[in-house]
């Protein structure tokens, strides 16, 4: 038996080898890979000073009144007093691009970035990444049409389970930002902020401040911030943002309001603030 | 690689027919680039309506159906165990003898005992439609299946402990293996199997299909006087053939559509597309087996056809986005109409289907 299986082993590596040699011919040889690690760190910019967004703890709750906002309270541009419960994305289709012009995609590309009282991920590694040197990066917030339009077309992280998907309107919730805020009468309110349709699916292309090499053996990493404040815009509509009031508009209700905070998100919201070398630790 | 797909075949298949097959088998296995799912089984053969010039029917290329499959789907429609306490199916409120409706405005059968707020629709002729939900708001029935399990008045399932439920039954096991080609069951796999089960759910043999197609079967005078009524009325949205056009219209039944409660849930498709001229816009149900899925309408408002038939006829509210094919203040049938109406409307009962 044992030999049966030896012959049929060497058997069938020729008949293998005969039957795909056509196709072999035009595979190149695979390249040397390696990864990196891409952190998504939750910040907000106040008096110009970034610094890490400090979560309000008091529950999930679209209908109770608290009578005083958490101490962990923020001020937008609109100046409404308001606090962060959670934030989720997805981070997805991230493309890497070396000096030369060539690029990776990887594939499968779809990460949900979390930062919750309960859960946190601030960071996932891409693999496979051909060795070289890379200069820049491509990534969209949200998830693309194909998968956006099944739920069951699943990949990467995608998941109906977790809450980032709408199932009476087909699709995923691409960014999710809720928490309280304090209202013009001094009442305090919830907002909720769920971000999600093809039209705001947006894609991101930024250089690393210096070049990033990706070795077989090491993973170097690039750290982005994001600024939660520019989520309601920024004040005089700087860096392309609209600015939202959380009087008006505290809960999405379809195109207009998704669209302006998908924009401020956009264009504001996330920097790459540095990156480490695989051996600079 | 190579050797990981030389040996996955290599086990997959049993010594001594590898010895006879060798060859031949490997060949297949060795040069599969093709990541697509393995179905073992037989290609499910619709029944496709006499009406339709298509030979098969609409269904997404990465979930075709299979014999397997669509008896997959059948067991999981019927079954509890997809429920959050175990004792609610599909078919808790989908009832074959009722064309997969119930007979009440707004079902309080759900894990909640909270009556929902749309009316349980009939399930028929699925593949066609373009949308699910009475505003459309399901693209597909493969993601729309995950609505219902998920909804905390529904069924409120874990969907991990149902896979975890589901990989522990020998049965089901197989028959994962069977429709998939793998016992690893996932959530895509139950929502597919469901989803082919339900495009299998096709009717078209009422006492109008059988006379339609002269298999022996006679229409009476005020039936045909119906048909004719039904022509000139209504059959721009609800079509002969399928009786709808599977698209969004405004029938009057509201003037206004201020309440936004409920994520818009009372604008009709307006929620959805978040277009003004959408607003209090359903989805043309099929005027077929109606005598089985009363009550009528998104929420179930009306309680009998005779009440249907007077709105068109005389309970039509207007507002901006009224369908162009309905005057204002309804059709004025009169009371013989009326009736002509009805009588015909019956013909297109399926007994075939709520019964087989």
């Amino acid at each position: 038996m044992k030999n049966l299986f030896k012959i049929s082993l060497i058997a069938f590596s020729i008949l293998f080898l005969i039957s795909c040699k056509e196709e072999d011919k035009n595979e190149p040889k695979p390249a040397e890979t390696g990864s990196v690690k891409l952190y998504f760190d939750t910040q907000i910019l106040v008096d110009n000073v970034y610094s890490k967004l400090n979560l309000d703890n008091s529950g999930i709750a679209f209908t109770d009144t608290v009578s005083a906002l958490s101490a962990n309270a923020y001020t937008n541009a609109a100046g409404n007093k308001y606090t962060v419960n959670q934030v989720r994305y997805w981070v997805s289709n991230v493309v890497l691009y070396t000096e030369d012009g060539k690029s990776y995609a990887e594939p499968n590309s779809y990460h949900l970035v979390e930062y919750t009282p309960t859960a946190s991920k601030e960071a996932f590694t891409v693999s496979g990444v051909p060795v070289g040197h890379y200069t820049k990066i491509s990534y969209s917030i949200g998830v693309d049409s194909v998968p956006n339009h099944d739920l069951t077309k699943k990949a990467g992280d995608l998941d109906e389970k977790i809450g980032m998907s709408w199932t009476w309107d087909t699709g995923y919730i691409f960014f999710k930002m809720e928490g309280r805020f304090e209202r013009t009468n001094g009442s305090k309110g919830y907002y909720w902020y769920h971000i999600g349709l093809d039209g705001n699916y947006k894609t991101l292309t930024q250089d690393f401040p210096e070049h990033i090499v990706i070795e077989k053996s090491g993973i170097p990493s690039v750290h982005f911030k994001t600024n939660i404040n520019a989520v309601f815009g920024l004040p005089s509509g700087a860096s392309n943002t609209e600015v939202l009031d959380l009087n008006k508009v505290s809960a999405m209700h379809g195109g207009a309001s998704m669209a302006k905070v998908a924009g401020n998100y956009t264009n504001a919201g996330f920097v790459i603030d540095h990156v480490h070398g695989a051996h600079d630790h | 690689m190579l050797s990981s797909e030389l040996i996955s075949c290599f086990f997959s298949t049993h010594a001594k027919r590898l010895k006879l097959h060798l060859g031949f088998i490997l060949l297949l296995c060795a040069c599969s680039t093709d990541p697509e799912i393995v179905r073992p089984s037989d290609k499910y053969s619709f029944d496709v309506p006499y009406f339709e010039t298509g030979t098969n029917v609409p269904q997404p290329a990465h979930n075709q159906a299979t014999k397997a499959g669509v008896e997959l789907g059948k067991k999981l429609f019927f079954d509890p165990i997809l429920s959050g306490n175990d004792q609610i199916s599909c078919a808790t409120c989908h009832l074959q003898k009722l064309a997969f409706s119930d007979s009440v405005a707004l079902t309080n059968k759900g894990i909640s005992g909270k009556p929902l707020l749309r009316n349980t629709p009939a399930l028929f002729n699925l593949a066609w439609a373009t949308g699910y939900f009475h505003d459309g708001g399901a693209k597909n029935l493969e993601s729309q299946v995950f609505a219902p399990l998920l909804h905390e008045d529904e069924m409120k399932e874990n969907l991990d402990e149902l896979v975890k439920e589901l990989s522990g039954i020998e049965e089901y096991k197989i028959m994962f293996k069977n429709a998939f080609g793998t016992d690893s069951i996932n959530t895509s796999f139950i929502a597919w199997a469901i989803a082919q089960y339900e495009r299998s759910l096709i009717s078209a043999s009422s006492r109008y299909d059988h006379w339609k197609q002269n298999k022996g079967e006679k229409l009476s005078q005020l039936e045909i006087s119906g048909m004719l009524i039904y022509q000139e009325k209504c059959q721009k949205c609800h079509q002969e053939g399928f009786f709808t056009d599977y698209s969004y219209h405004n029938n009057g039944l509201d003037s206004t559509f201020t309440d936004m409660s409920h994520e818009r849930l009372y604008t009709g498709r307006y929620r959805i597309t978040d277009n003004i001229e959408d607003l209090g816009k359903y989805k043309t149900p099929s005027l077929r087996n109606l005598s089985f899925s009363a009550p009528y309408m998104h929420d179930g408002r009306m309680a009998s056809l005779e009440d249907v038939i007077a709105h068109y006829s005389s309970g039509i509210k207007h507002s901006a986005t009224l369908s162009k094919d309905l005057p204002s203040g309804g059709f004025k049938f009169s009371d013989e109409n009326k009736k002509a109406l009805l009588a015909f409307l019956k013909t297109l009962d399926d007994y075939d289907f709520t019964t087989r």
